[in-house]
C-alpha cells in the first residue's frame, strides 16, 4: 500500500518538476532496560512521508506525518504550481532498482518480551551484586526500518535495515565519591550481536572499571605524547576530520579542507574511509535518502587528502558524483551531507610493542563525546580514562582528559598505528541536531605532542 | 487521532495519553540565499499503562489497528515489569503562563522570512551567513488520563542557528544555536554580539596554561551548572543513591541561589503543568548556598513518599528539541535553569580579574552531570588581564569539576538572561565567575 501511494505521488511530480522524489519511511522497535528503581519495556512505531522538489536552485520539502492521500497529493499539486518547473544545479543520474531486506542471523523479534527483558534483569543483577557497586543500567533496544524512495528519474528503491543495541553501566561509591563506566554496542543484525559482545566479560571489566575510578587522579593539562584507542581514533576521524569533508561545508566556504584535495595534509601512516557499504555496522545502508548507491569512499591515503562526500547539489558545484552520503534524521527533516561508517585503516604496529616503546606520555580510552569544527579545523573530545605511562608500563589512573588542538597537525604527529581494528555504532549530529545513526573507529594510535587537559 | 486514542483506551482501568500535534516551518540559507524551505507536520502520540507495572508505548500512526497495537503493547509492558507503587496525577489549578508567540501563531513564514531580513539588513559588509537555520515550531499538547485529568495547552518556538563568517584568507565563524519562545525574544542586541564575536576570532590566540579566573557566559552556565544541578537535585538520584546533595548542606558560595522555575515567562521550558499534568512552580533548590529541595515527577515522588514538584517532562534524548516529545517517557528533570543575578556589572567582575578568560562559548560543554568533570574546548572567549579583556580567544581546554567550582563562585552579573545553552537545559542565568580553573593551550 505504501509503494502504490509512493508511486502515486510520483507520478505527480513527473513532466512538472525538474527534480523530485518521494521518501516513505517506517520504524517498529522494542526498548527494555532496568535500573536500581525503573523497569521499563517499550514499543514505538512511525511512519513519514517527505516529498521533495528541487527547481530554481532552491530545494522545496513537504513532510507528512499521516498517509492520508488526498491531503498529500493536494499539498503537493499546489506545490508544484507555486514553485514550477525551473532548471536547477543538481546532479541527475540514471534510474536504477534495489529491494533488499537485511536478514539477521538472530531475529530478536522470534524471542519474547519476557525473555529480553530476562537477560536485561540478568546482567543487572551480575553487576548490582558487587561489592561498591550502587546503581546499574542496563538497556537493550532493536528496530526495524523500512525506506521506500522513488523519484522523477524513475529510481525504484526499497530497503529493511535491523538495528541493534544492549548498553550497561556500573556505578561505584566510596564515601561521597561517585564514579562509572560503561559498554556499548551498537550495530546492524539481530540479538546474536550480544552473543558475539562476550557480554559476561564486559560486566567484569565494566564493575573492576568503575571500582578503579574510585581512585582516578586528575592530570593537569599540558603537551605529551598520547596513545589512543580505536574508539578516539574513530572520533578523530569522524568528528574532526570528516566533518571537514562534508562537501556542503565546502561550497559553503566553511571547510578548512577546501583548497586540499590531493596534498599532503597528515602522516602518511593514515588513510580515513567513509564505507556506507560496510555491511553489518550501524551506518550501513544500500542506498542514501537521495536514491544514490552506498559505497566505500577513501577520504585520505596514506595521509594524501582524496575527496570530499557529495551530494547532488554540491557534486554539481564541485563537478564530482555524489558520493551516496545524503541523509536525513527522519521524514521530517531536511537530507544533508552526512557520514556512514567512517575509519582509519589500521597500520602494522602492535599494541604491546607500541606501548613498551613509549617511554613517557599517557594513555587514553574511551571516546565520550567530540564536537566538530569544520571551517576552524580545531578538535575537541572528552575521554573516559587515561593513564600515565613511564619505562612503556601503564602506572598512574586518571580522570577523563580532553583532547584539543588542530586537527591537521595533531594527525601529522601520529607516528604509530596498531593493527587494531573495531567499529564502534553511535548516532551523529550536524552541529547541534540532525542525528543519524554511525559508526566510527579504527585501530590505536601514538600522537606526539598533544594537547591535553 | 484523539477521538480513537482516548475510545481504544478506555477499556483499560489505569492509563495516560500524551497528544502532540506540531507545524514545523522551516528555511535555510546558503551564503545569505535561501536554500531550503519546508513545512512539516509532526504529531503524535505516548501511552503510559498501569497494571501492576508501568508500561509505555508511542506511535505517530493513526490508523485503528495500530493504535490497538500500540496500546496492547503498553498494557503487555505494564503486566511483565516490575511492580510499581504508582498513580497517575489528578487534575489540578494550573497558573496561568505566556509560552505562544501570536507572530508565529497567525504567520510563521513571514515570522521567518521578517527575521531573516533583519539579520541581512544588521550584517556588517564583511560578513558572511555561510549558513543559516530559521524553524518555527507550533504546537498544541494535551495529556488525559483514567483519573479524570484532562489539560491542553499551545506553545511555540523559534529556532537559529547559523554560521557568522568573517576574513579573507584566514576565515572565522561564529556559531550560535539558540531557541526561543517568541520570535522576537531574538534582538538587534544579540545579533551585534554575534558579529562581534565572530569579528574577534580573526585576531584570537590560544589561551595560555595554568589555574586561572574564569568567567562563564550564561549560555555556558546552563550547560555546565545545569547539567550538575539537573543530576543532584532529582529525586531520580537521590532514590539511586546517586545525589551528592543533602537537604541543608551547604554546596555552593553564598552568591548561589538556583530555582527550578517552572512559571518563568516566556522560558523554554515553562507551561503550566508538566509533562504528566501536574502543575509546574518556581521550585527553590539552593538558597545562599544550602541545597534546599529535590525535584519530582510523579514517579520518583511517590516511591519517596512525597508530592510532585512539577518536574515530569519529557525530552527527546540529551539533546534540547520540542518535536517528537511524545516518543519520550516524562523523566524527573529540572525545569528553566533560573539562577539569580548578582549586584556587580559584567564590567565590574572582569575589573577585578587579574589573570583569567571570559568564555562566551565552548565548543560543546557536556560535563558528566554524575560527577561534575568537564573538559571543553574554547570557541570564543577572551584573555582578561590586570581587570581588562586584553584579547580574544580560541582554542584550549578549561578543564575541572563543576561541583568543586560552584563552591568557588566569586561573582554573578546583575543580569540574567533567557539561554538555550548548547546541550541540555534551558535557563535565566547571569555570568559566573570562578576561581582557580584550570586551562590548557
Amino acid at each position: 500500500m505504501s509503494r502504490e501511494l509512493v508511486e502515486r505521488v510520483v507520478k505527480a511530480l513527473e513532466g512538472k518538476v525538474y527534480y523530485g522524489d518521494v521518501r516513505f519511511e517506517s520504524a517498529r522497535g522494542m526498548g527494555y532496560s532496568k535500573t536500581k528503581t525503573k523497569e521499563a519495556v517499550s514499543f514505538a512505531s512511525s511512519v513519514g512521508l517527505t516529498v521533495r522538489i528541487s527547481s530554481a536552485n532552491k530545494w522545496y520539502y513537504l513532510a507528512f506525518d499521516e498517509l492520508d492521500e488526498g491531503r498529500i497529493l493536494d499539498e503537493t499539486k499546489r506545490l508544484v504550481t507555486k514553485v514550477g518547473n525551473k532548471r536547477s544545479d543538481i546532479v541527475l543520474q540514471e534510474p536504477w532498482k534495489i529491494d533488499r531486506e537485511i536478514k539477521v542471523m538472530e531475529d530478536p523479534n522470534d524471542l519474547s518480551d519476557e525473555e529480553k527483558i530476562g537477560v536485561v534483569r540478568d546482567i543487572y543483577g551480575r553487576i548490582i551484586g558487587n561489592d561498591k557497586i550502587i546503581n546499574a543500567a542496563v538497556s537493550l533496544g532493536h528496530s526495524k526500518g523500512e525506506t521506500i524512495l522513488m523519484n522523477t528519474e524513475g529510481s525504484n528503491l526499497r530497503q529493511v535495515l535491523p538495528f541493534y543495541r544492549f548498553i550497561l553501566n556500573a556505578t561505584a561509591k566510596e564515601g561521597k565519591r561517585i564514579e562509572s563506566d560503561y559498554f556499548a554496542v551498537a550495530k546492524q543484525g539481530g540479538h546474536e550481536i550480544l552473543e558475539k559482545s562476550d557480554v559476561h566479560v564486559k560486566v567484569g571489566e565494566v564493575v573492576k572499571s568503575a571500582k578503579d575510578m574510585l581512585k582516578a587522579k586528575m592530570l593537569k593539562g599540558g603537551k605529551h605524547d598520547i596513545i589512543v584507542d580505536d574508539e578516539i581514533s574513530g572520533v578523530i576521524a569522524h568528528e574532526s576530520f570528516g566533518h571537514g569533508l562534508e562537501a556542503d561545508q565546502v561550497t559553503r566556504g566553511r571547510s578548512y579542507l577546501s583548497s586540499l584535495v590531493g596534498k599532503k595534509v597528515v602522516s602518511e601512516l593514515v588513510s580515513v574511509h567513509d564505507n556506507s557499504s560496510y555491511e553489518g555496522e550501524r551506518g550501513f545502508f544500500f542506498f542514501d535518502d537521495e536514491g544514490i548507491k552506498s559505497k566505500d569512499n577513501v577520504l585520505v591515503k596514506n595521509g594524501i587528502l582524496k575527496q570530499f562526500m557529495n551530494d547532488r547539489t554540491t557534486g554539481f558545484h564541485l563537478k564530482s558524483p555524489p558520493t551516496g552520503n545524503a541523509r536525513a534524521q527522519d521524514f521530517s527533516r531536511k537530507v544533508f551531507i552526512r557520514m556512514s561508517n567512517t575509519y582509519i585503516e589500521p597500520g602494522e604496529w602492535k599494541r604491546d610493542e607500541l606501548l613498551a616503546e613509549t617511554k613517557k606520555g599517557v594513555y587514553i580510552e574511551k571516546a565520550l563525546t567530540g564536537m566538530e569544527d569544520p571551517l576552524g579545523g580545531n578538535l575537541q573530545i572528552m575521554t573516559g580514562k587515561a593513564y600515565e605511562i613511564n619505562n612503556g608500563e601503564l602506572t598512574t589512573l586518571y580522570k577523563g582528559v580532553g583532547i584539543a588542538g588542530k586537527v591537521l597537525e595533531f594527525l601529522s604527529n601520529v607516528d604509530a598505528v596498531t593493527d587494531d581494528f573495531e567499529l564502534r555504532g553511535s548516532g551523529c549530529g550536524k552541529g547541534h541536531e540532525d542525528y543519524v545513526p554511525v559508526s566510527s573507529g579504527g585501530p590505536f594510535m601514538r600522537i606526539r605532542g598533544a594537547v591535553i587537559g | 487521532m484523539e477521538e480513537l486514542v482516548i475510545k481504544e483506551l478506555k477499556r483499560l482501568k489505569d492509563y495516560e495519553v500524551f497528544f502532540v500535534q506540531s507545524e514545523v516551518n522551516e528555511t535555510h540559507l546558503e551564503k545569505g540565499r535561501p536554500h531550503f524551505i519546508s513545512k512539516t507536520f509532526d504529531s503524535g502520540y505516548g501511552i503510559r499503562v498501569l497494571d501492576g507495572g508501568l508500561g509505555f508505548s508511542s506511535s505517530n500512526v493513526k490508523e485503528r489497528e495500530a493504535v490497538r497495537k500500540v496500546i496492547e503493547s503498553a498494557a503487555k509492558s505494564a503486566r511483565m515489569t516490575e511492580k510499581v507503587d504508582f498513580q497517575f496525577p489528578f487534575e489540578a489549578r494550573y497558573p496561568k503562563v505566556d509560552i505562544v508567540d501570536k507572530k508565529i501563531k497567525s504567520d510563521p513564514e513571514k515570522a521567518i522570512n521578517e527575521t531573516i531580513e533583519k539579520l541581512l539588513h544588521r550584517k556588517p559588509d564583511n560578513m558572511e551567513f555561510s549558513f543559516g537555520k530559521f524553524r518555527t515550531y507550533d504546537s498544541t499538547v494535551h495529556i488525559m488520563n483514567s483519573e479524570g485529568l484532562d489539560a491542553e495547552r499551545e506553545e511555540t518556538a523559534f529556532m537559529i542557528e547559523m554560521s557568522i563568517t568573517v576574513g579573507g584568507k584566514k576565515r572565522v565563524e561564529f556559531w550560535p544555536h539558540e531557541f526561543r519562545r517568541r520570535v522576537d525574544d531574538f534582538g538587534e542586541e544579540d545579533f551585534d554580539k554575534w558579529f562581534k564575536l565572530s569579528r574577534d576570532q580573526l585576531t584570537a590566540e590560544l589561551p595560555g596554561t595554568g589555574g586561572m579566573t574564569v568567567i562563564f557566559s550564561p549560555g555556558s552556565v546552563a550547560d555546565g551548572v545545569g547539567s550538575v544541578v539537573d543530576f543532584h537535585t532529582s529525586g531520580r538520584a537521590k532514590l539511586n543513591e546517586m545525589s551528592k546533595f543533602s537537604v541543608g548542606e551547604k554546596i555552593a558560595s553564598e552568591d548561589v541561589t538556583i530555582h527550578s522555575d517552572g512559571l518563568y515567562p516566556f522560558g523554554l521550558m515553562s507551561s503550566g503543568f508538566d509533562d504528566e499534568g501536574v502543575p509546574q512552580q518556581k521550585l527553590p533548590l539552593i538558597e545562599k548556598g544550602v541545597f534546599k529541595n529535590f525535584t519530582y515527577d510523579q514517579f520518583y515522588a511517590l516511591k519517596d513518599g512525597t508530592k510532585s514538584t512539577g518536574n515530569g517532562l519529557r525530552q527527546s534524548d540529551v539533546f534540547f528539541v520540542f518535536d517528537s516529545k511524545f516518543g519520550s517517557m516524562p523523566t524527573n528533570q529540572i525545569s528553566n535553569l533560573y539562577i539569580k543575578p548578582g549586584k556587580r556589572s559584567l564590567d565590574e567582575l572582569i575589573g577585578e580579574v587579574k589573570e583569567g578568560v571570559l568564555v562566551e562559548k565552548f565548543s560543546w560543554l557536556n560535563p558528566d552531570g554524575m560527577t561534575g568533570d568537564f573538559s571543553s574546548e574554547i570557541s570564543a572567549g577572551y584573555r582578561i588581564k590586570n581587570g581588562e579583556i586584553a584579547n580574544p580567544v580560541k582554542g584550549g581546554l578549561v578543564s575541572g569539576n563543576l561541583i568543586e567550582m560552584m563552591r568557588g563562585v566569586s561573582g554573578l552579573s546583575d543580569k540574567s538572561t533567557i539561554t538555550s545553552g548548547g546541550t541540555v537545559l534551558a535557563g535565566i542565568c547571569p555570568y559566573i565567575r570562578f576561581e582557580d580553573v584550570q586551562v590548557a593551550g
